[in-house]
């Protein structure tokens, strides 16, 4: 029954514009880091197939625009997500303190079932680099009074930490389905036989 | 219908029907008599025609007994309306017998008050009061602020008579004004703001719809000037939706087009409506001629334009404004014609040759440098010479046209000592020339190739601003322009020539304006320097990034309204690669302004309502696709970038730059074209399509496929396989020949019905976001929170109140903000609605005001003189829906200092006394027993209470007005409370001056109650605090004395207090008193009754 669900997994990377989204998205899809991308305009999107708890799972991440006047059309990507990366620049302190509104933003626009346990990541980004201005343990203490989302330190200029906390988003965000698959249960079969007669040869792969 | 007198003499025009002993019914020669002889009736109606005059048919005439004065007192559209008014008139005077001399003066009084009470045809007394010195609308005005208790500054457009459709029809008067649709008649009113409007249409001809975003439709029929009073609507909704988008709240009357001097302006309408109309028009003329927005449109007139390249006169319009003589053929597109006056030699009256043949000797010559204009089938030639003349004597004539920068010599000498590094700058050349791109030899003999067509098409149609533009240049540039044209070619285009000739310098004042500010907006630009174009050597170069630099950083200046939106670094920096950077600038400048309206202002808005105006067409055009997108989402969304970049983000360079060309000449239109034309041919694989992701992917990847044909080199898109899809050539052409239908404006039409929509989904989705992110404070409930924000954003958008200030050039980054932030409410609007939601408020009072005063600043956590909403409704919490003790701490806290200082205190004395309030003068008799009480006990103690002492600093910074430290510390107290009681610091005990004055609001509260018992309650509590207080005054201070040794005086001063803890329980003994504070307000009952009151919205007898 499981594998028969969505192997589909959409996972949206959110935070100010230039924190490192796009580069990010690239390193972890592309294994590669170049300093000639364009700032993201609108959204912009990346697949990969990995393999998580013996399972192949397509990961659709979605690039957004950073600069705040793009915020307002957030909604349309934000719904269906299935796991949200909050991403900040370990060197400005601004886009560690917008993480808050990122959150509340992404909560309130997509309102997935669980606010509670909504699978999140947050990123402190470009640790390669010298001049810090947030320091770990803020970053931790953050993390930890919003439902102890796990956090990572990463540069994506030199792979560090980005295949890790991909895989933890994917994982949490794989958990969280399984726990509504219980849930829906019942429901579930009745849909399937009744109402979707078409999704049964979708679904055969 | 009765009209203002006015003596009048008889002519020909009209036809006396009736005649009695004073009066005459007349008829216009041409209305309906079958006896009328044809040619004077012929004449007449040409006549009106002509002056687009027409007056209403029908006429009663006062004749002044024995002489030949003639009054014209009533008037009608119908004879059955002049005949009512006839037995009127023989009625009035059946019964009164009057002498001779003294019949005039009655009936003109007589008729005047008439006009007063009775209904007015405003439409016809418009006509008829012209010339007349009778401010017709100035009355209008005043009536329909009496009738809709419209605020003075609520300035009244225009009046129509129509009838109101609602199971019968009841006619009555339609006031169209700035914010608001009116409508009055005796037995309903109806009162609907433009911005409440989320569709209007009209129908049958006469019917015009009105639907409210409540769903509410209204339908007025108007059998006159229907299409008129429909424009009217039109302009005035989409005005609205404007000003919601640029958030200000001001309409500014224009003076210039009031007051232009132009032959076809009528007099017949309200400034205001005159105005809204020469404001459209002008809007049209802009857009189409690409001319600056402050460009206004004085007049049109027929005239044929001599084409030269054909030899053939070509009918269409001459337009006339300040700067600019344009035309247009009549069959669109085939023939236009921009002259700026600057350029203006002479104009003058000649004749025009052709083959040797004098054809017209009435032609207009326009010459300017090395070039002459021939327009012929004027009709008032001289006139319009004149005109043209006079305009062109006002502006500075251009010496020479816009040559780029001379390569400018260092100008490093003027320069002040605190910036010498950065002034130090000089304009890039088009950068193109130092990062020339490799070309093979096809390619440059295909760009010499097309350099020499463009030269031919030059000989034929001149060069420059001037060329006749015609089909063949529409051609020509879906061809491509060759690289060493483009600059040129886009500015003519764009219209960006114009802009850059008339404004000489002003580039370079921006740029040294711009340079060392540090702001959010340099912050943003300045992370995007590198990404912008960085796969091109041009902007790996400090050249490059320079130069973008300043462009950007310029416009941010220019137009803070739009400060630095992302996708303007990369439209600007294609701009710089071909052209220098003053007129990449105003490329940016035309983009930004003209092209693309709104699309880069703080919500992106112009791009979204082009989502919308997107939708709209492929629904029209792929209706099965459109269903199809719809169900998987978020497709609005898919050509966001495309629109916000021209497509320089998704399609290779070489490709981008050809619809770069094709956009700058044909405008956003092309943007349309393109987009349908991608989805057109990728119809039959989105059909399959299963999921959203799938939908891109499918778009992308075309895209990236597309090649350019005269350019084989594609530059592999990252590392995506890149399968070529279709050259740009093809789809450029077809997207311009499939979609011609898609010009200006039926893009700007849909436009409005889009912005109309898009505005209320940004209002809505804004207070959705700004109630959820402040609902868990748990104050208020939803509803009442939507409504109370929907309050603060209508009195944010009035007129009245004064904006507040954008902080664009602020120096300090701000992170993100939380929605409830971006609300900001200033104390007036706090006021007003803490007076109306608020149990603690009365209209009209200086203790209701002190209160505000003193919460707001309790509550203005960043002393900015703005609470936020948040902080707003934390304010009005406390005092509508929190439990009693946190309500009475409010209370005990806005009376202790530095809230309430001693200076507060000694002004609201002298009010104590005028106040005959009986506990109050009471408390304070008491107190003066105390007070001297205290004294003899002092005099015998030398220390103060410990308790005293803890917040003796608070008490020493007394009249210190903005103790922020303390005010913070009270702020958590109270608004924390619940949560983190544990580590909270007791409130500090108050002084009994303080403490009176605590009463007397206390007093105050309640007396708005008004109950017998809670009186009494209050007289036995103020008695027994007192006492209270005094008793562990005394013990305190007897308990102490041994401790610490304190000055007498202060001592004195501090006397009695008494501590918050005994305050609440001595005052929760009070049952009747806590009831009064734990009762819980419903504030949007109390915001309804406001606006009830505010707007007497559709009370009738149907009970609508
Ligand atoms: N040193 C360093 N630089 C990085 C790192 N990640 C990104 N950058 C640089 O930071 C800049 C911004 O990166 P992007 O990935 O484009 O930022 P973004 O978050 O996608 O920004 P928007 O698209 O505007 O929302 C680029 O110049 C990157 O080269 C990193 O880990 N270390
Ligand atoms: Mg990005």
């Amino acid at each position: 029954m499981a594998s028969r669900r969505k192997l589909l997994l959409k996972i949206i990377i959110l935070g100010d514009s230039g924190v490192g989204k796009t580069a990010l998205m690239n390193q972890y899809v592309n294994k590669k880091f170049s300093n000639q991308y364009k700032a993201t305009i609108g959204a912009d999107f990346l697949t990969k197939e990995v393999m998580v708890d013996n399972r192949i799972v397509t990961l659709q991440i979605w690039d957004t625009a950073g600069q705040e006047r793009f915020q307002s059309l957030g909604v349309a990507f934000y719904r269906g997500a299935d796991g949200c990366i909050l991403v900040f620049d370990t060197t400005s302190m601004n886009s560690f303190a917008s993480l808050d509104a990122w959150r509340d933003e992404f909560l309130i626009q997509s309102s997935p079932k669980n606010t509670e346990n909504f699978p999140f990541v947050v990123l402190g980004n470009k640790i390669d680099l010298e001049n810090r201005a947030v320091s770990t343990k803020r970053a931790q203490k953050w993390c930890q009074t919003k439902n102890n989302i796990p956090y990572f330190e990463t540069s994506a200029k030199e792979a560090v930490n980005v295949e890790q906390a991909f895989e933890t988003i994917a994982k949490s965000a794989i958990a969280l389905e399984k726990e509504e698959i219980y849930n829906d249960f019942p429901g579930d079969i009745i849909l399937d036989r009744d109402n979707k007669p078409n999704n049964g040869a979708a679904c055969n792969c | 219908m009765w009209v203002e007198p006015e003596e009048v003499t008889l002519n020909a025009f009209w036809e006396t029907e009736r005649k009695s002993l004073y009066f005459l019914l007349q008829r216009r020669v041409g209305h309906g008599g079958q006896a009328d002889p044809k040619l004077l009736s012929f004449w007449v109606k040409k006549f009106d025609s002509i002056t687009s005059r027409r007056p209403p048919p029908f006429r009663i005439l006062h004749q002044t007994p024995s002489s030949n004065t003639y009054h014209q007192i009533s008037v009608a559209m119908t004879w059955g309306e002049i005949d009512k008014d006839w037995s009127h008139l023989e009625s009035l005077l059946e019964c009164d017998s009057l002498p001779e001399d003294e019949v005039t003066g009655y009936i003109l009084t007589k008729i005047k008050s008439h006009l007063v009470t009775g209904p007015v045809d405003p439409a016809l007394q418009n006509i008829n009061s012209e010339g007349g010195k009778t401010s017709f609308i100035s009355r209008e005005a005043d009536k329909f602020r009496k009738l809709f208790n419209m605020p003075p500054e609520e300035t009244l457009v225009a009046v129509y008579l129509c009838f109101y459709r609602k199971k019968w029809l009841y006619s009555g008067t339609m006031y169209l004004s700035v914010s608001h649709l009116c409508f009055y008649c005796p037995s309903h009113i109806i009162v609907i703001q433009w911005r409440d409007i989320i569709d209007f249409y009209k129908s049958y001809n006469v019917v015009i719809t009105i639907k409210k975003k409540t769903g509410k439709k209204f339908d007025f029929i108007c059998y006159q000037r229907t299409s008129e009073i429909f424009a009217s609507i039109r302009q005035l909704v989409n005005l609205a939706m404007k000003q919601c988008i640029n958030e200000t709240s001001s309409f500014k009357e224009d003076s210039d087009l009031l007051h232009k001097s132009s032959i076809n302006v009528s007099k017949k309408q309200t400034f205001l409506k005159r105005d809204l109309d020469a404001r459209t028009e002008s809007e049209t003329y802009r857009l189409l001629f690409r001319l600056d927005s402050s460009e206004k449109l004085d007049g049109m007139i027929t005239a044929c334009l001599h084409a030269p390249f054909n030899r053939t006169l070509v009918p269409g319009v001459l337009f006339l404004s300040q700067n600019y003589l344009c035309y247009e053929s009549k069959d669109k597109g085939l023939l236009s014609l921009v002259l700026p006056l600057r350029y203006l030699e002479t104009a003058e009256k000649g004749e025009l040759q052709i083959g040797g043949r004098v054809c017209d000797t009435n032609v207009l010559i326009i010459k300017i440098p090395k070039q002459q204009f021939m327009f012929t089938n004027i009709q008032d030639l001289d006139f319009l010479i004149d005109k043209i003349l006079k305009l062109s004597s006002k502006i500075k004539r251009a010496k020479h046209r816009y040559t780029p920068f001379p390569s400018i010599k260092k100008e490093n000498n003027s320069v002040s000592l605190e910036s010498i590094s950065d002034l130090n700058w000089s304009p890039a050349p088009a950068l193109m020339e130092m990062f020339e791109s490799e070309k093979n030899e096809t390619m440059r003999k295909l760009e010499e190739e097309k350099y020499q067509f463009w030269l031919k098409h030059f000989e034929h149609y001149q060069r420059g601003v001037t060329m006749y533009r015609t089909f063949a240049v529409g051609k020509l540039v879906l061809r491509g322009i060759p690289d060493k044209l483009k600059s040129e070619l886009w500015m003519t285009f764009s219209g960006a020539t114009n802009l850059l000739e008339s404004k000489p310098g002003y580039y370079k004042e921006l740029v040294n304006r711009s340079i060392g500010i540090k702001s959010t907006t340099n912050e943003e630009i300045e992370r995007d320097l590198h990404r912008s174009l960085p796969e091109h050597p041009a902007f790996q170069s400090d050249v490059g990034i320079n130069a973008l630099r300043r462009v950007l950083c310029a416009y941010a200046i220019r137009n803070p309204q739009i400060g630095y939106c992302q996708a303007m670094n990369i439209v600007a920096s294609v701009f710089l690669l071909y052209c220098s950077e003053e007129e990449a600038f105003w490329l940016l400048v035309v983009v930004c302004e003209h092209l693309m309206p709104d699309y880069y202002n703080k919500k992106v808005i112009g791009a979204i309502i082009d989502q919308g105006v997107m939708d709209c067409l492929v629904e029209k055009y792929f209706p099965s696709l459109h269903v199809m997108l719809e169900k998987l989402g978020m497709f609005s969304l898919i050509s966001l970038s495309w629109f916000l970049t021209i497509f320089i983000s998704v399609l290779n360079f070489s490709c981008a730059v050809h619809v770069v060309d094709c956009f700058l000449y044909g405008g956003a239109k092309v943007m349309f074209q393109i987009a349908l034309s991608v989805l057109e041919l990728n119809k039959e694989k989105l059909a399959k399509c299963e999921e959203e992701g799938e939908a891109i992917q499918i778009l992308t990847d075309f895209l990236i496929g597309v090649y350019n044909e005269e350019d084989p080199v594609i530059t592999p898109h990252k590392h995506r396989m890149v399968h070529m899809t279709i050259s740009i050539q093809k789809l450029l052409s077809m997207a311009v020949s499939n979609y011609t239908e898609i010009n200006l404006q039926y893009i700007e039409n849909l436009r409005l019905k889009q912005r109309l929509k898009v505005v209320r989904n940004l209002e809505d989705s804004l207070i959705r976001n700004v109630v959820r992110s402040i609902l868990a404070d748990g104050y208020f409930k939803e509803t009442e929170l939507q409504d109370l924000l929907q309050l603060v954003r209508e009195e944010q958008m009035n007129p009245r109140r004064k904006q507040p200030p954008v902080d664009n050039e602020s120096n300090d980054i701000v992170p993100l903000q939380l929605p409830y932030e971006t609300i900001k409410c200033d104390f007036e609007l706090f006021h007003m609605i803490f007076t109306i939601v608020s149990p603690w408020a009365t209209t009209e009072s200086t203790v209701t005001h002190d209160i505000a005063v003193r919460i707001f600043r309790l509550m203005d956590a960043d002393d900015d003189g703005y609470l936020n909403f948040r902080e707003l409704v934390s304010c009005l919490g406390l005092t509508c829906s929190a439990s009693a003790e946190r309500r009475l701490k409010l209370l005990y806290i806005i009376h202790l200092p530095p809230l309430l200082s001693k200076l507060d205190i000694g002004s609201t004395r002298s009010l104590f006394s005028e106040s005959d309030t009986d506990v109050a003068s009471e408390a304070v008799e008491f107190f003066n027993d105390q007070y001297s009480e205290q004294k003899i006990n002092t005099t015998t103690l030398t220390t103060i209470p410990e308790q005293t002492n803890n917040s003796s600093q608070q008490y020493s910074s007394d009249d210190v007005p903005g103790d922020v430290r303390s005010i913070s510390s009270f702020r958590s107290l109270l608004t924390f409370s619940s949560q983190q009681s544990g580590d909270t610091k007791p409130l500090p005990a108050m002084d009994q001056i303080y403490l009176i004055e605590l009463l007397h609001t206390l007093n105050f509260i309640l007396s708005k109650q008004d109950a017998e018992e809670q009186n009494s309650d209050l007289m036995f509590f103020v008695s027994n605090i007192l006492h209270a207080g005094k008793k562990t005054n005394n013990e305190e201070i007897e308990s102490s004395a041994i401790s610490e040794k304190k000055n007498i005086d202060e001592a004195v001063q501090d006397s009695l207090s008494i501590s918050a803890d005994l305050f609440l329980a001595e005052i929760s003994k009070y049952a009747s008193i806590i009831e009064v504070f734990n009762e819980r307000v419903d504030i949007s009952s109390k915001i309804s009754k406001y606006n009830e009151k505010r707007f007497r919205t559709i009370h009738s007898l149907s009970n609508l």
